[in-house]
């Protein structure tokens, strides 16, 4: 049942790699991702099917790298690549069901996320020259790598049918629920709107970027802390810093500009800067939405 | 930069890419729309569900739980491996935030008895296991069903099987032994507390990155079905390592384990089995080139009867260490590998009172084996300052040992009478009996342990005052050996029991003071009765058991009395005073009365350092800030002088208070904050001690209308919250809601009000607040149902006549006005005035300070500016210029200026008047 260790190496030879500085290593890595793959996925992909998959996916790393790679990742991208009997099937059973709950948090209709899906499919399985599995090379889990790859597909699309003339940066704002209701209507009847607005845009001036991101993150679409410091891959105290000081600053600057601005006296300018603060978010989507 | 490609953004997402590369993603991120759309796309949809405690897997059997999952209260992270016995994956605990190994098994259902009752065995078993803690056994965390499955969270060890590590390279027989005796430390320890493993083998002993052993996969074995999903990889069947009554189904114990050790010692050391198929007849033949004590050892163990063998695992892995070494292991062994017989090691010291033994004494408690065992107890646990934890907690380790060694030899130089070297001796005894439990613990650190260990050791008492006060107190103990041993023990648990107080889990420092009390009766020896009874008063008194804490020291005085303890009466006198009803704090003056006259017969100084720091308490919240100054000066020069830091600065942090209560607000911040900053460095940041000071941080802040920092603070307690008491993130909530009034945001100060009332329902002052803040909104009449609740719980708490009830008057006072009893009001609040100068002597104490604000406010709806202008006057004689409550008190006097200055703090103007006192 067992092979002899240098088949690996061989194959590895034969698609043109070279086994580098410690052969054995490299035997033994390949056996345990094979070992790995062949334990998660109950299909039945020869050493050659992977080991070919492998050397064509992956770059001329050094073992250690070869080590950590993802065998259960690498088993079924291979297994579809070779056009396995089960094996797409599998793994969309797999993976499609989680992918379709990411892209519902894209501010998508269900459409939309069939609509991708179904684009995502063709890439994937049409043709096995050119299919996208030859672009993943076990770096890091399938299924975080094929978010990944979706969403970007689901924002090429949206960008197609938003139309070609498209070229402002989009900011995922664009796509916000419309501020228009009530907010603006109140600002208005405050007097103050260009005076604010212009204050509160030079206050946003003074964040620099990252600020304005995180402000945007967890007040406009409505972010919590964790999910914040999942983006930037910070601890949630972090994160919790970063807004907080962010928004300390907006509302400070904004008060003191529109202060001087308006020239307001006490409780007038408390009465409205009460209101700034409990509408922050929303004038944070006013002010980013293209008018 | 251009986009990084899917998979380095998958990567990155997961928190795999690290440094400089990480930082340029993050700085990508800022400046890409449409990354960061992903990333945040990504973000929201990895997190757990929001349904708490959900099982969102699979429960049917063979489906493979997935990244992201949630299998009780663990996020699973990787579900790529497998072993023998299940789905072996890594999973993230939210609940204490630590990595952990989540096994899932589906027990045998071809077992007889069913599955129900396999289940349930298989708990059982795990359960037991969980039980021991030891640096070479894979540490069960956590123990749960899902569905069919059984569900096992352990220790997560960043390694490779030994049968793994085996194959890397060839190995020194050196080597090899070094790892296998630490597997079989495991073993011993689990035997030790009654636990078999059952299947012994390379594949269920995992090697980490240091190259140490644990021991994994407990009482397993029998069952599991074996088939479970997948099969391990290179599992080469296991009947192969078992012992002959295990192959023949009969009775199996420790021995058997030491069968099945041996077998793959064997084949580790000379790459063969020593046995062909299930035949165990033949006695194994040993290599020529195996050393012969080697030869002789694996003999021995692999006997084809158990009584043949080792009695036990410790004579076989003496056998397996080269000679020099063996009498060291004997002593780590005894020291570390049995938990259960916590202590022996050092009742078996203290009978021996030779010079010359001082460092094999100390050695036996803190050495640099057992440095060891602690360091990597304490990074087993996860938690992310573990290694801070342990340097601090080691200094402290490393200080009362040397000066314990210094004590002990001068009691050998000294010419004292050998009854006072005995006393000496005992009470050094006791000293290094505290160090020893601590170490104990430190040994089996779970998260809880490394968050207090700082702290722990921050207490433990110099040794060097033994050689003075405390040694002459010592009684004199009984004559049998038998009772003096039973006695020490009692006296260690008690020890115990005061370290685990110290650590912050008063609930097993409850359980263990509990358990001596039991111990100590049976001594007949009334002195220790009358010390465990004393042990249980403050976890008691922290559990808010007050009642039964009073009731815990009357049982002990009778004790201390019987044996003429004097030394006990007197700190039963002292905890009287910690003890005090709020609402009888005069029968406290008694208590201290008869403390301090027998601190004067018999001078003690630790323990008049606790009565300092319980009076100083005391005073403060009696509002006599001056005794409490001056009280607490007192006892944090003694903790000081003595290193124990953490007292120390929970003396400072009393001062601090005191200032407060004063008036004096930028005092008391300016004490605080470095306060924090020491505090964050004994104790850590998310100590509840450490939290309990940004809280009054916050709220001195607030007196000096410095809102937007104490809401930043209050948002810091916020995130450690789970570590506060319900009372504390009371109090938090409470200062929040505080914090909006002032900024005249009070439908928030009301949401922050009633979430205080939600985490402590009893508690009067939040209730106190929510009438203002109802008052505030016009909702006049629930301010008032809110107001008669509060008054009559201070009533309650505090006494009818008491500064509180006071305060709660003015409210009253305001309450009126609001209704447009003007002249209701005037009275009401100028009583209220009245009885507060009776109870609170700084004239500044915010509580004054606030009552004139509020005197003069209706002193104006009642026509009369002049008697309101006076009382403005006081206050900005009484308070920092730039004060908030300066500029309130102008905004009385109609000067523009008062309302500038409150515009400058963004403060509402607060015309309604407020309360910020206590």
């Amino acid at each position: 049942m067992k092979r002899r260790a240098s088949t690996w190496l061989s194959l590895w030879r034969e698609h043109g790699r070279r086994p580098g500085r410690d052969p054995d290593a490299l035997d033994a890595a390949l056996e345990a991702a094979y070992q790995e793959g062949a334990a998660a996925h109950p299909l039945e992909l020869t050493r050659e099917a992977f080991g070919a998959h492998v050397a064509r996916v992956t770059k001329p790393d050094d073992v250690d790298a070869l080590a950590a790679l993802s065998g259960e990742g690498l088993y079924i991208a291979a297994a579809c690549a070779a056009q396995l009997p089960g094996a797409s099937t599998r793994f969309e059973a797999q993976l499609f069901p989680q992918l379709a709950r990411t892209l519902k948090k894209m501010d998508a209709g269900s459409t939309f996320v069939d609509e991708v899906l179904q684009h995502l499919r063709v890439r994937l399985f049409a043709s096995p020259e050119k299919s996208l599995l030859l672009t993943y090379s076990g770096r890091g889990a399938l299924g975080a790598w094929l978010k990944v790859v979706a969403v970007r597909d689901a924002q090429r699309i949206r960008r197609k049918s938003a139309g070609t003339g498209d070229d402002a940066p989009d900011d995922g704002l664009a796509r916000l629920p419309s501020p228009a209701a009530d907010p603006e209507l109140m600002f208005l009847k405050l007097k103050h709107r260009q005076d604010f607005k212009a204050a509160f845009a030079e206050a946003m001036a003074t964040l620099d970027q990252r600020q304005r991101n995180v402000l945007q993150m967890s007040l406009v679409q409505g972010l919590s802390i964790d999910e914040v410091g999942r983006v930037y891959a910070v601890h949630r105290a972090t994160a919790a810093r970063w807004v907080s000081s962010a928004r300390e600053q907006l509302v400070k600057e904004t008060r003191q500009r529109l202060a001087s601005r308006l020239k307001l006296e006490g409780n007038e300018l408390d009465s409205l800067m009460g209101a700034v603060r409990s509408n922050l978010s929303v004038s944070l989507g006013a002010l980013e939405t293209p008018s | 930069m251009e986009c990084p490609d899917p998979e380095e953004l998958a990567r990155f997402a997961d928190g795999l890419v690290t440094g400089e590369a990480r930082e340029a993603l993050r700085a990508h991120a800022d400046g890409c729309a449409s990354c960061r759309e992903v990333l945040v796309t990504l973000a929201r949809s990895s997190g757990p569900p929001t349904e708490a405690g959900a099982l969102a897997v699979p429960t049917g059997d063979g489906e493979r739980p997935r990244r992201g999952d949630l299998i009780g209260r663990y996020v699973v992270l990787d579900a790529r491996g497998a072993g023998g016995m299940g789905l072996v994956m890594s999973a993230h605990d939210n609940q204490l935030d630590r990595n952990v190994a989540l096994k899932l098994v589906r027990p045998d259902l071809e077992e007889k008895g069913g599955a129900e009752k396999t289940r349930a065995r298989l708990l059982r078993e795990a359960q037991l296991m969980a039980r021991v803690r030891h640096p070479n056994v894979v540490t069960i965390y956590d123990v749960g069903t899902l569905g069919e499955r059984v569900f096992i969270a352990m220790e997560l060890i960043d390694g490779v099987t030994l049968r793994a590590w085996l194959r890397e390279r060839r190995r020194s027989e050196r080597e090899i032994c070094a790892v296998f005796v630490q597997a079989g430390r495991g073993l011993a320890a689990a035997h030790a507390a009654g636990v078999v493993h059952r299947d012994f083998k390379p594949d269920n002993v995992l090697i980490d990155v240091k190259g140490d052993a644990h021991v994994m996969d407990f009482g397993l074995a029998w069952s599991v079905a074996v088939n479970d999903d997948v099969s391990a990889p290179g599992t080469e069947g296991t009947p192969a390592y078992m012992a002959p009554e295990q192959l023949r189904g009969g009775a199996i114990d420790a021995r058997t384990d030491q069968f099945a050790f041996c077998v793959a010692l064997y084949e580790a050391l000379t790459g063969q089995r020593p046995f062909q198929g299930t035949d165990r007849l033949k006695a194994p033949v040993m290599p020529p080139h195996l050393p012969q004590r080697l030869a002789l050892a694996l003999t021995r163990g692999l006997s084809a009867t158990g009584a043949d063998r080792f009695e036990s695992m410790e004579p076989l892995l003496e056998a397996l260490q080269p000679r020099s070494r063996a009498s060291w292991w004997l002593g780590l062994g005894a020291a570390a590998a049995v938990v259960a017989a916590a202590g022996a090691t050092f009742v078996l010291a203290r009978q021996e009172n030779d010079c010359a033994k001082a460092p094999r004494r100390l050695a036996q408690v803190w050495d640099a084996a057992r440095r060891d065992e602690v360091r990597r107890a304490f990074a087993a646990t996860g938690v992310t300052f573990a290694g801070p934890a342990f340097e601090s907690a080691a200094a402290a380790l490393d200080r009362r040992t040397g000066e314990w060694r210094a004590a002990f030899e001068r009691t050998c130089e000294s010419g004292a009478t050998e009854a006072l070297r005995s006393r000496q001796r005992a009470c050094l005894d006791a000293r290094l009996g505290e160090v020893d439990a601590l170490t104990q613990l430190f040994v089996r650190a779970d998260p809880s342990v490394v968050e207090h260990a700082a702290e722990a050791a921050a207490h433990l008492k110099s040794p060097a005052s033994c050689l003075t006060g405390d040694a002459l107190t010592t009684l004199p103990l009984p004559d049998e050996p038998g009772r003096r041993a039973a006695i020490a023990q009692v006296r260690l648990e008690l020890a115990k029991a005061e370290v685990l107080q110290h650590a912050g889990r008063t609930q097993a420092a409850l359980d263990a003071a509990r358990a001596a009390i039991t111990r100590a009766k049976q001594t007949k020896y009334p002195p220790v009765e009358a010390e465990a009874w004393l042990q249980v008063v403050e976890p008691l008194r922290d559990q808010g058991h007050a009642d039964e804490a009073r009731a815990a020291l009357d049982e002990a005085t009778v004790a201390a009395e019987a044996g003429r303890h004097f030394e006990a009466l007197l700190k039963i006198a002292v905890k009287h005073v910690r003890v005090v009803d709020s609402a009888h704090t005069d029968e406290a003056d008694g208590w201290i009365r008869r403390a301090e006259a027998s601190l004067e017969q018999t001078p003690n100084l630790e323990v008049k350092a606790e009565l300092d720091s319980v009076v100083a308490v005391l005073r403060l919240g009696q509002r006599r800030t001056g005794a409490a100054l001056e009280r607490s000066a007192a006892a944090r020069a003694f903790y000081e002088a003595e290193g124990r830091a953490a007292d120390a600065l929970g003396e400072r942090h009393i001062a601090a208070l005191a200032q407060r209560a004063r008036g004096n607000a930028t005092g008391a911040v300016a004490e605080l904050q470095p306060l924090l900053a020491d505090y964050e460095k004994v104790l850590g940041p998310t100590h509840p001690r450490t939290q309990h000071v940004l809280v009054h941080l916050a709220e001195a802040r607030l007196d000096l209308g410095d809102v937007p920092r104490a809401l930043e603070d209050l948002g810091d307690v916020r995130l450690a919250e789970a570590q506060l008491t319900p009372s504390w993130a009371a109090m938090r909530s409470r200062l929040e809601g505080d914090g909006r009034r002032m900024q005249g945001r009070l439908t928030e100060a009301e949401a922050a009000y009633r979430r205080a009332l939600e985490l402590a329902p009893t508690n009067p002052q939040p209730r106190l607040r929510l009438a203002a803040a109802l008052r505030e909104q016009g909702r006049l009449a629930d301010a008032a149902t809110e107001l008669e609740a509060a008054t009559t719980q201070l009533v309650k708490t505090h006494g009818a006549l008491s500064g509180p009830v006071a305060v709660a008057q003015l409210e009253r006072a305001q309450l009126e006005l609001a209704r447009g009893s003007v002249h209701e009001a005037d009275v009401l609040a100028g009583d209220a005035i009245t009885k507060l100068n009776v109870f609170i002597e700084d004239a500044a104490a915010p509580e004054h300070i606030e009552g004139l604000l509020t005197t003069s406010r209706i002193a104006l709806a009642a026509s009369d500016p002049a008697r309101a202008a006076v009382d403005a006057r006081v206050v900005l004689e009484r308070v920092p210029e730039r004060s908030v409550q300066a500029a309130r008190a102008k905004v009385r006097l109609g000067l523009p200026e008062g309302v500038a200055r409150l515009r400058e703090l963004g403060l509402f103007p607060l015309e309604q008047g407020t309360l910020s006192g206590r």
